[in-house]
């Protein structure tokens, strides 16, 4: 288990519960990163944040919000369709 | 195929869209209904497939909007009804209502000879539940698929050939929006030619003859509970009796978990059919957006890059516009003014004070709005552009830490950055911050972003003392604006808004995508439109004052009588408080005065007080510039260039105009407003003091 | 679940969201359903009033005030529309069948 802030790049994560408040999770949530998702981060940003893609998307998220999220490494995604 | 009499539905209401719309007239030819979900597109395969030869017009008795037409292609001549769009036969809707009445009925006769069904490649899934219900109905039937395009942009292929085998029915690729119907009205011949498909999914899964009593048929069309896993799609027997008894065949009627399993069946039947005829590919987002954001949002290579578009945008801003500034002013202050003054003289009142106020107030004052229209313009055009493109999400990246170093977040990075544009609607913008501290600080630190109207003076000034490098001055005013934001950003925070709490940065990165020019136009001329409203009024009245005040001589008049007008003795009053900013004249501190309530009218008013004319091109000052050297190498005592420095920051930090003020009292009320104009008078005194001391020390 | 997804998508679908399935992808995974499927689906339910939807998003949505900053602010009449509509954030819940 690993925090998003300190996740490897490139490599797919399943999210879980966010230690944040409701309104903060409430906006990951519409951004795609729900308990739940796959997501995968992708590079590093200037300010210290990352870039997380979340399917087609990519969200630019803080550090600090970053290492309230913990995930676990993904099974193979299998994509349908 | 028989050819029947048939009654003729004459809309009861005369239709506004020609005649005779919305009615079935039985000639002889054969008769195709178009149906589909709304917004798949059939609306365009209607207009395609008729050309001119169709009308529109309520159905009889109903508010249903109906089209009919003439379909002739190759061998096919037929009357074509394009039903309204309707996801499914179940009636919630007076035009669902309509599509199942026409589609569902006892007297076979009355059926429609071939019903095309449209659906969308982007969207099967939801757009095959009509299809599958209409499958269930005796009619024969050709599946339309549009939307291929935007299926292919989202990454979805489908095959038409797999669908059609496992639907059972005839299925074409139409592209109506180009007018590409190639296809389908062969695929509809085709069909007439077969017999009527003798067809029905019913949930009870048994093979039902005439005369049957199963459940299903006794109770005609409504049960369930045997929902057999083993019994597929294909296979099940007509039950004509069941539908001719109730021609409410169908989910209508039924009670919840009935309604549930029939629905369930057709769903069944889409899944399989979704799974073999459509396959995904990897999205092309990856590749150049996430390349580009690459650099754009890199730690080193973001904020440089984020640098060099903020310089060229401003580049482009001054260069573009001042050639078209210059026009605009030469264009009033001269045959506008001109015209203006023969007016008055031929209505007799040339040379009265009405001329003043006329032609030196109000045209004037209208003439310099108007000069800053192709500034502002350009700006906000630009500022589209980049927001539209996407950049400006990458812009918020790479700046946030700059903006949570003042406490405000990522989304504040926009009314700041529109603040450089104008000032006004920035301070609107502030409502994109959901929360009222961080809104009001930002409100307090947009007259800190230097606007355009500031630019005007910039131009002019820096022309005139820094020559060919009065870009790079200006540029450093740009940069000195985002000090003092941050500067007055950590003030504030440190004193008066303390208890404001911290927002971290979560931001969508949307694609790369080629700016829309009409959208571009549009958003634009509403925020030109907003500035025009707001800050016209006002800037007309400043200029209109300030003529007045010149105008009114108060005491003895002086050797230059703009000295002892009631603005001259004004501006005297206040010059010595610039003293120790070296600028202590005052014509400057008129200047100022006048640009307190509008920047705009700095470089008219200042011409004034000189009684000379104002330049008609900013970047070459002339008779106005010489003056202005004059007087600073005087109030300097020799240091010229510390002191225009330093008038130039003053100008830069210390109240916005009057517009921005009215905006402000709007947002966050009139008491905090005015601790905003006191906290820029006093951070704009301190820091144009410091530039100038320091200056003279090190000149 | 016992009921095979194939032959019943919509009481599967049902069957997974009453068991908490957070997403729709999960719900997609667990069933084998095709994403689009499910999705289409999840409407049909609300619309047999099997599910309910509701929506829930914070005060501005970013698109929207990317090209908001007009003199009106965000909801402004003269704002033209985002490029694209943003997909929203739905909760949804099984009704209880009295």
């Amino acid at each position: 288990m690993v925090t998003l802030a300190s996740a490897p790049f490139g490599v797919p994560l399943l999210l879980e519960q966010a230690a944040l408040p409701a309104p903060r999770r409430l906006r990951l949530a519409e951004l795609g990163l729900r308990p739940g998702a796959t997501v995968t981060v992708l590079r590093r940003t200037a300010g210290g944040g990352r870039i997380v893609g979340v399917g087609d998307a990519r969200v630019a998220v803080a550090r600090a919000v970053l290492q309230q999220v913990t995930a676990v490494h993904a099974a193979a995604p299998a994509e349908k369709g | 195929m028989t050819t029947t009499t048939r009654t003729v539905t004459r809309p009861s209401v005369p239709s506004c869209h020609g005649d005779g719309g919305g009615e079935i007239v039985r000639d002889g030819r054969p008769v195709v209904a178009l149906v589909g979900s709304p917004n798949v597109g059939k609306s365009s395969v209607f207009n395609t497939v008729t050309g001119a030869r169709r009308s529109v017009g309520n159905w009889a008795g109903t508010s249903v909007e109906v089209g009919s037409g003439s379909w002739r292609s190759g061998g096919l001549d037929a009357a074509v009804v394009d039903l309204p769009g309707a996801y499914s036969l179940d009636p919630l809707s007076p035009d669902e209502e309509l599509t199942r009445d026409l589609l569902v009925r006892p007297d076979r006769a009355e059926l429609p000879d071939v019903v095309v069904v449209v659906v969308s490649a982007a969207d099967l899934a939801r757009t095959l539940y009509l299809a599958a219900q209409v499958l269930e109905q005796p009619l024969r039937v050709v599946l339309a698929v549009t939307m291929g395009d935007v299926a292919t942009r989202r990454g979805i292929d489908v095959d038409h050939a797999a669908l059609s085998l496992a639907l059972g029915v005839p299925v074409v690729a139409i592209d109506p929006r180009r007018g590409r119907v190639d296809g389908l009205a062969e695929a509809v011949e085709e069909a007439l030619r077969t017999p009527v498909p003798a067809r029905s999914l019913r949930p009870c899964g048994c093979d039902c003859a005439p005369g049957c009593s199963c459940t299903c048929c006794a109770a005609g069309a409504t049960a369930d509970a045997k929902a057999d896993p083993t019994a597929g799609p294909a296979g099940d027997a007509a039950h004509l009796a069941g539908d001719a008894a109730h021609p409410d065949g169908g989910a209508d009627g039924l009670d919840g978990d009935d309604e549930l399993a029939v629905a369930d069946r057709r769903f069944a039947r889409i899944a399989a059919a979704v799974e073999v005829a459509t396959s995904r590919r990897g999205s092309a987002r990856a590749d150049w957006t996430d390349r580009v954001d690459r650099v754009a949002t890199h730690p080193v290579a973001g904020p440089l890059l984020f640098l060099s578009v903020m310089w060229a945008v401003f580049q482009l801003t001054t260069r573009v516009a001042a050639p078209v500034q210059g026009f605009l002013d030469g264009l009033v202050s001269g045959p506008v003014s001109d015209g203006a003054r023969w007016l008055l003289s031929a209505v007799g009142l040339g040379g009265s004070w009405v001329e003043g106020l006329v032609v030196d107030g109000v045209v004037a004052g209208v003439g310099m709005l108007l000069t800053f229209v192709p500034l502002m313009a350009i700006m906000f055009a630009l500022l589209a552009l980049l927001e539209d493109s996407g950049y400006m999400a990458r812009a918020a990246v790479v700046t946030d830490r700059v903006m949570r170093a003042v406490g405000l977040p990522g989304r504040a990075f926009l009314p700041l950055v529109v603040g450089f544009g104008c000032n006004v609607p920035a301070v609107s913008a502030t409502r994109v911050l959901p929360d009222a501290r961080q809104r009001l600080l930002t409100v307090l630190l947009v007259p800190f972003t230097s606007c355009s109207a500031r630019l005007t003076v910039y131009v002019l000034v820096a022309s005139t003392f820094f020559g060919a490098h009065a870009g790079d001055v200006v540029f450093g005013m740009y940069v000195l604006s985002i000090v003092l934001v941050v500067l007055a950003g950590l003030l504030l925070r440190a004193t008066l808004l303390r208890a404001l709490g911290h927002e971290d940065l979560v931001l969508d990165l949307p694609r790369y995508q080629r700016p829309a020019l009409r959208l571009l136009g549009a958003v634009t001329w509403t925020r030109l439109s907003a500035f025009l409203r707001t800050a016209g009024g006002i800037i007309v009245a400043t200029v209109v004052v300030v003529w007045a005040l010149s105008a009114i001589q108060i005491g003895e008049r002086a050797q230059e009588p703009v000295r002892s007008s009631a603005y001259g003795r004004l501006s005297t009053a206040i010059a010595p408080a610039f003293t120790p900013a070296g600028f202590g004249d005052w014509h400057a501190a008129g200047a100022l005065t006048v640009g307190f309530v509008a920047k705009e009218a700095v470089v008219s008013s200042w011409a004034q007080t000189y009684a000379t004319s104002e330049p008609a091109d900013l970047h070459q000052p002339g008779g106005l510039g010489a003056s202005l050297r004059g007087d600073f190498e005087r109030s300097s005592g020799g240091h010229a260039t510390a002191a225009v420095l330093a008038f130039l920051v003053f100008l830069l930090g210390y109240t916005p105009c009057a517009a921005t003020l009215a905006a402000q009292r709007r947002e966050i009320g009139g008491r905090w407003t005015l601790v905003g104009v006191g906290l820029q008078l006093g951070l704009a005194w301190s820091v144009a003091v410091a530039v100038f001391q320091l200056g003279r020390l090190i000149s | 679940m016992t009921v095979p997804s194939a032959a019943s998508p919509l009481r599967a679908v049902l069957a997974e969201l009453d068991a908490g399935a957070p997403t729709l992808d999960e719900v997609a995974r667990r069933t084998g359903l095709d994403r689009d499927v499910v999705s289409a689906a999840v409407d049909h339910l609300v619309r047999l009033r099997r599910v309910d939807a509701q929506t829930l998003a914070s005060a501005c949505p970013d698109d929207g005030c990317g090209t908001c900053p007009s003199s009106g602010g965000c909801g402004s009449h003269g704002t033209p529309a985002p490029a694209g509509n943003r997909p929203v954030l739905v909760a949804l819940s099984v009704r209880r069948r009295p």
